[in-house]
């Protein structure tokens, strides 16, 4: 399947809202879109599964266990995800991502401020190996939020395990953006890291490292920090998605927005691969407008670019919607 | 002309040291090889031109001072880039300009104003010169000093020439508050008197502070920072070793990315994994692209230089 962006604007679109069994009503309808399968389903819990399709080159064909019952404190706000290398049903799975050990509880995708009917606007940009997907939920007026799941492309030859999950790590938080008042990390979906890479990011986990020894490994990802020297409130570890280069770079009149690339300290501070159709806007976001589309240049010549403005941490993404993500 | 790589230890070599006239007595010998005119000369002064086979480009003026001009006597020269000059002591639209650096940029030769001879390494083609210097000041430490064209992102960009050299005369230092040769700006809002363009991009009459910035994600930590990295050596997913372009910076007409510095490269790993003049292929978008080590600068930084005739040229 191409690469294709769903919309809670879509003609018959499931609607998205703070009640139990929402999000995985979306997922129900748009990943068997975009290829993957349902390999397992409980009430308001899913099992998701990258398809038979993607057997050449040989990958894990990981799953996504999502569970949509208001399993936390925040009730149906909320729901949990976590990454399994196999299962054998829709409770049960052996080498989970994160692991046990590093999130109980795994991740978490807050769906709404409010746990009632109120919908909320949603975007999924999906391909057969990899989605996102962006929610206003509510708790800060146009303030979109992100997560993912699904193949980068890595840069190892045969890298059977280049799937990686990002969500939030606190439960039940109206935060939007990276930290709360009292500096625990919440939301770095918007967030590259910042220079010495080598640390990794809250909430991002890929299956394994680039040895290929079992367990998840913490990761992390970086744009180009060399256009942004504005730190975020994270205790100085990460920046969000803009710069500070004029808008266009006046040399060229071309808009910057060099690739993000995934990372890990495990085994040594490691360019793991790329994110598949996600860039870092080198500009200021006063520039651009949410759902404004621009064309690539230079080396993204023959892409297009779809900006998600804004984030919690007044960063904006930018979403490759052409059938153009890199892949192996 | 090709790139062609120079030193002080080629057979029947001019050689460099802290006497009057010793830097412009290398320079005539490898800048004309390597395509450049001696414009105009005089005792220990010259004014080096690029070629009129690089036409369409300014054909920039160079003129360097090894006369012993300032405090540090024949320990230094000074440089200063000229867009027309009518006589070796005269000339149009200076680089870096008056107002900023009087008295130019200054190049160190030695440590002491004496016969000791330094080991020089240039790398040149008819468009753009790096020297290196190992000047004595420190052992094992290189300085770098350069002029001539960067690769433009600018269409038809004629005033796509730079000048770097340090900012202090007579200065014993060696790191950034006098020396940015081996570092890189954080980003394309830091410049300096350390870097300098012929003119802005919509060509405004007069030199520009500039900068350099490489992949600052990459570095070991905020700048100024030296040219090298926190990836592991080599990359455990690829093997590979990891060295982003140099870009050339101002804030003229806003934050601009103007280019990038030709054949030269950030090594974006530990100092430790590589030993001078080591040589190693290009892979990726460097393929066909041969790389080679000098290691190190003032600030412990380590320069990838481009030694194949595989420069960017526009």
């Amino acid at each position: 399947m191409g690469v294709v962006l769903y919309r809670s604007t879509d003609p018959g679109a499931i609607q998205l809202d703070g009640l139990v069994g929402s999000l995985v009503g979306v997922l129900d309808v748009v990943l068997p879109a975009a290829g993957w399968s349902i390999a397992f389903t409980g009430t308001n819990i899913r099992a998701y599964r990258q398809p038979a399709a993607l057997d050449s080159p040989l990958t894990l064909r990981a799953y996504l266990r999502v569970n949509d019952a208001g399993p936390g404190a925040g009730g149906a706000r909320e729901a949990r995800i976590v990454g399994y290398e196999t299962m054998s049903d829709v409770n049960t799975g052996i080498n989970p991502c994160p692991t046990v050990a590093q999130l109980a509880n795994g991740l978490f995708v807050r769906k709404s401020a409010a746990a009632d009917a109120n919908t909320r606007t949603w975007m999924i940009l999906a391909d057969a190996r990899t989605f996102y997907m962006w929610i206003l939920s509510g708790d800060v007026a146009s303030t979109y939020l992100c997560w993912m799941f699904g193949d980068y492309y890595s840069f190892m030859p045969s890298d059977f395990y280049r799937v990686m999950v990002m969500g939030r790590v606190v439960e039940n938080s109206a935060v939007t953006g990276a930290i709360d008042g009292v500096g625990n990390e919440v939301d770095l979906g918007n967030v590259v890291g910042k220079e010495g890479f080598s640390s990794n990011m809250s909430g991002h986990f890929m299956f394994r490292d680039a040895s290929h020894a079992a367990g998840a490994i913490a990761a992390g990802k970086v744009g180009d920090r060399s256009i942004n020297p504005t730190l975020i409130g994270d205790g100085g570890a990460s920046i969000a998605g803009f710069g500070n280069l004029a808008y266009k770079n006046p040399a060229d009149s071309n808009i910057y927005t060099p690739p993000i690339f995934v990372t890990h300290s495990q085994g040594g501070a490691t360019i793991r691969g790329l994110w598949r159709g996600q860039y870092h806007f080198g500009h200021a976001i006063s520039a651009v407008s949410d759902g404004e589309t621009f064309p690539g240049t230079l080396d993204l010549n023959g892409k297009t670019f779809r900006v998600i403005k804004q984030s919690g941490n007044l960063g904006i993404w930018v979403a490759e919607t052409s059938n153009t993500w890199i892949t192996n | 002309m090709a790139v062609a790589v120079s030193q002080s230890s080629d057979p029947g070599a001019i050689q460099l040291d802290g006497q009057v006239g010793s830097l412009v007595g290398v320079l005539d010998v490898v800048l004309v090889a390597a395509g450049w005119s001696i414009a105009f000369t005089t005792t220990n002064i010259r004014a080096y031109r690029q070629p009129a086979t690089t036409d369409g480009a300014l054909r920039a003026y160079l003129r360097v001072n090894d006369a012993g001009p300032g405090a540090g006597g024949a320990r230094e020269a000074r440089i200063v880039g000229y867009e027309t000059m009518s006589d070796v002591n005269t000339g149009t639209l200076p680089c870096p300009t008056v107002a900023t650096m009087p008295n130019g940029l200054f190049v160190r030769k030695s440590a002491t104003a004496d016969a000791t001879q330094r080991t020089w390494l240039i790398v040149a083609d008819q468009r753009t010169v790096y020297m290196w210097v190992a000047t004595g000041d420190s052992a094992g430490v290189y300085l770098l000093w350069m002029f001539g064209d960067f690769y433009s992102f600018k269409t038809t960009d004629l005033y796509r020439v730079m000048i770097m050299g340090r900012v202090t005369e007579n200065s014993a230092v060696l790191t950034n508050t006098v020396d940015r040769g081996d570092m890189i700006e954080n980003d394309a809002s830091v410049v300096g008197n350390f870097h300098h363009i012929m003119r802005d991009t919509v060509a405004n009459t007069g030199a520009i502070q500039a900068g350099k910035n490489g992949n600052l994600s990459f570095a070991i930590n905020f700048g100024p920072l030296p040219l090298i990295g926190a990836i592991a050596y080599k990359n455990p997913a690829d093997q590979y070793i990891y060295t982003p372009p140099i870009i050339v910076t101002h804030t003229a007409g806003g934050n601009t990315r103007r280019g990038l510095w030709r054949g030269m490269y950030h090594f974006c790993h530990a100092i430790s994994n590589v030993a001078d003049r080591e040589t190693m292929p290009g892979r990726e978008d460097l393929a066909g692209k041969t790389l080679t080590v000098v290691k190190q600068g003032g600030n412990a930084g380590v320069w990838m230089i481009e030694t194949s005739n595989t420069w960017p040229t526009n």
